[in-house]
């Protein structure tokens, strides 16, 4: 494969030169290796949709990086930066444009800065969460990372994709807590924003402004440089964690509980409050099964008769505390009597103090992801188990940002509800549906899609229905906060405030930015000169 | 660069990836976050589901590996694991880890 609007003659000099620049041994062209960069998750595998790599360069430096785009500027090879090509369900390694040049940053895997007393790392893109937590773990560290779900990804990369995790408000939502970067862009120039901008600094990842505008967000979720180091604040390692689980027994009482964690956490008394419904454990029970046989949606009184029935709170949030033991212990107690001040009918669940750091024993109880601890538990929701007895080859995430309020969730069930049962989908958002908390001011509600390599015509009509569900969300106010790339044009064409402009504005820097338009044309939509390849 | 190193009371930048390239080491970085034993490892629990007690489901004890079956799952993926780039493990690295995984085995018979 060459890439697109690229002479052979030329592909070829290029890879010479990407050659020249990081060792034969660094740049990958053969069927084998390039397949290699395909998105294993894909939900389009084998179809002509799916979005196809012509060679990929590792390069192990910010100076090789800079070599790489400058050959590629010069030729006018499209680009594709991954950092460790991990954002399986987001797109995994594969570019918006087919024939892309995946540029391969997981040998720039150097732990830069790792600092306990002022609280940051500085850290390049192959670093996976894994590692950075080792490192900090072998050199006792008293310092604490957030991490998403699959610990082999990238901070770097999660944070420029708008990813998540679990521990502090302040914390979680990665790119937030970055603070500095060091870039390259399209024609090889280097760049370093904030306080890195100023050679003699050392507040790199301390202060994120520097001096004058800030264009750190120009970086994330699109096409306008190569990230090759990135700043992060850390949180110091707590003394203690604390959770109590807040019940509420009705379905029209998650609005009250809602305002009520939203008041604790936006107060900074909590971390992350973990939604669930009780009561769904309960659906395979006959008398759930007889309220939905018509695929109508119960009402309210009939599913609170339910859970009353079943002796089941109907929602549950769990939260989360961390510091010193005579801290969360107060924390525990305020949020106990603020609760009851504020919801007379609230019920009090499981409650637990674990002494940090965690014991072995502890570590094997815990939700590791509340303690800031990488591991691939994720990959449980599509291997194979007696919920998914094939196995599946991968998972699509739908990933729209709601309102932090009970009437936006419940709104958010029935619409989705229907959307599903109309499709002739599986409902999995339903009356028991809980939001997600990973963002400190929104929250999210997923579903998830099962792909098969082997079964084209399921994956189509889950592609269709993604598609749809974008456009029911849109109509809602319902936004995406992250999508693969064979989607990123059409959530894009959701946000449209005035006829477009934010992606007209978006458009006009990369024209300025990048004017060949080699990097990562299309991410989020972005395309050079706002035209889309046919 | 340089500025970067010359932070206050900083590490010397470290290589994130292991130095030691024993088989252990190998399966130890690449591999037992899915495939050890005990709860959490959807790797492991996804192959005691699959072979119901055939063969154990921790991949240190199984009898019915080959350098080559090891070798195809890294570079092909099977189900809800990917395949690994040779960024991530080289083919030396695979080879080392293989040895490591099938050392001492014979199939059909269980480690003492």
């Amino acid at each position: 494969m060459t890439p697109p609007g690229v002479s052979p003659a030329d592909f070829a000099t290029a890879l010479a030169g990407f050659r020249a620049a990081v060792g034969a041994d660094w740049v990958f062209t053969s069927d084998e290796d390039v397949g290699l960069y395909r998105d294993a998750f894909s939900p389009a595998w084998g179809e002509p949709e799916e979005r196809l790599v012509s060679a990929a360069v590792a390069p192990a430096s910010t100076e090789q990086v800079q070599a790489v785009m400058r050959i590629a500027h010069r030729y006018g090879i499209p680009i594709y930066p991954i950092s460790t090509g991990r954002n399986l369900g987001y797109g995994g390694s594969a570019p918006n444009l087919s024939g892309s040049v995946v540029l391969d940053l997981k040998r720039m895997n150097r732990v830069l800065a790792v600092d306990d007393r002022r609280h940051f790392a500085i850290v390049e893109p192959g670093v996976s969460y894994f590692d950075l937590y080792h490192h900090i773990r072998e050199n006792n560290l008293q310092v604490w990372l957030d991490v998403p779900g699959p610990g082999w990804g990238s901070p770097v990369g999660n944070a420029l994709d708008h990813g998540v995790g679990d521990t502090w408000g302040i914390y979680r939502n990665h790119f937030s807590a970055h603070c500095g970067m060091e870039v390259v862009l399209a024609d090889g120039t280097l760049v370093r924003t904030g306080m890195g901008a100023m050679p003699q600094a050392d507040t790199w990842a301390e202060y994120p402004y520097g001096y004058g505008p800030s264009v750190d967000g120009l970086f994330a979720q699109s096409n306008f440089g190569v990230v090759t180091k990135m700043g992060f604040w850390l949180m110091p390692a707590p003394e203690a964690y604390a959770s109590l689980e807040v019940t509420v027994p009705r379905r029209q009482d998650l609005g009250a509980l809602i305002d009520f964690a939203n008041a604790l956490e936006h107060q900074g008394l909590c971390g992350e409050p973990l939604y669930s419904s009780p009561v769904a454990a309960e659906q395979g029970h006959p008398d759930y099964q007889a309220l939905i046989k018509d695929g109508v949606f119960p009402s309210d009184a009939a599913l609170d008769a339910f859970a009353a029935a079943r002796g089941k709170a109907y929602w549950a949030v769990k939260l989360q505390f961390y510091g010193p033991h005579e801290v969360v212990a107060a924390q525990a107690a305020a949020a106990r009597r603020i609760a009851l001040a504020r919801m007379p009918q609230a019920g009090f669940g499981a409650a637990r103090t674990v002494d940090l750091p965690l014991s072995d024993a502890d570590m094997a109880s815990v939700d590791l992801l509340a303690f800031g601890v990488p591991s691939l538990q994720a990959f449980a929701l599509t291997a194979r188990s007696p919920r998914n007895p094939d196995g599946a080859d991968g998972h699509l995430f739908f990933s729209p940002i709601i309102p932090k309020s009970g009437e936006a969730v419940l709104r958010y069930q029935q619409v989705m509800w229907e959307a599903f049962g109309k499709a002739g989908f599986p409902r999995q958002i339903g009356p028991f549906t809980p939001p997600n908390t990973w963002m400190f001011r929104s929250f999210a509600c997923l579903a998830v899609f099962l792909i098969s390599r082997s079964d084209v015509a399921q994956n189509r009509r889950i592609r269709t229905f993604f598609r749809h569900l974008i456009a029911v969300a849109a109509a809602h106010g319902w936004g995406e906060y992250r999508t693969a790339p064979m989607f990123q044009d059409a959530v894009r064409a959701a946000y449209d405030f005035n006829d477009n402009a934010l992606l007209r504005l978006h458009e006009r820097l990369k024209d300025a930015i990048d004017p060949q338009g080699i990097l990562a044309a299309g991410r989020y939509g972005i395309w050079p000169g706002g035209r889309k390849p046919q | 660069m340089i500025r970067i190193l010359a932070l206050a009371a900083l590490l010397a930048a470290a290589p994130a990836h292991a130095a030691d390239r024993s088989g252990a080491a190998l399966f130890a970085y690449h591999c037992a976050a899915c495939h050890a034993a005990g709860p959490g490892h959807p790797g492991t629990a996804a192959l005691a589901y699959r072979d119901k007690g055939a063969e154990p489901a921790v991949l240190t004890e199984r009898t019915d590996l080959t350098p080559e079956l090891i070798a195809y799952v890294i570079r092909n993926g099977i189900n809800a694991m990917p395949y690994f780039r040779k960024t991530e493990i080289s083919d030396r690295d695979i080879a080392s880890l293989s040895a490591w995984l099938v050392r001492g085995k014979v199939p059909g018979r269980r480690p003492d």
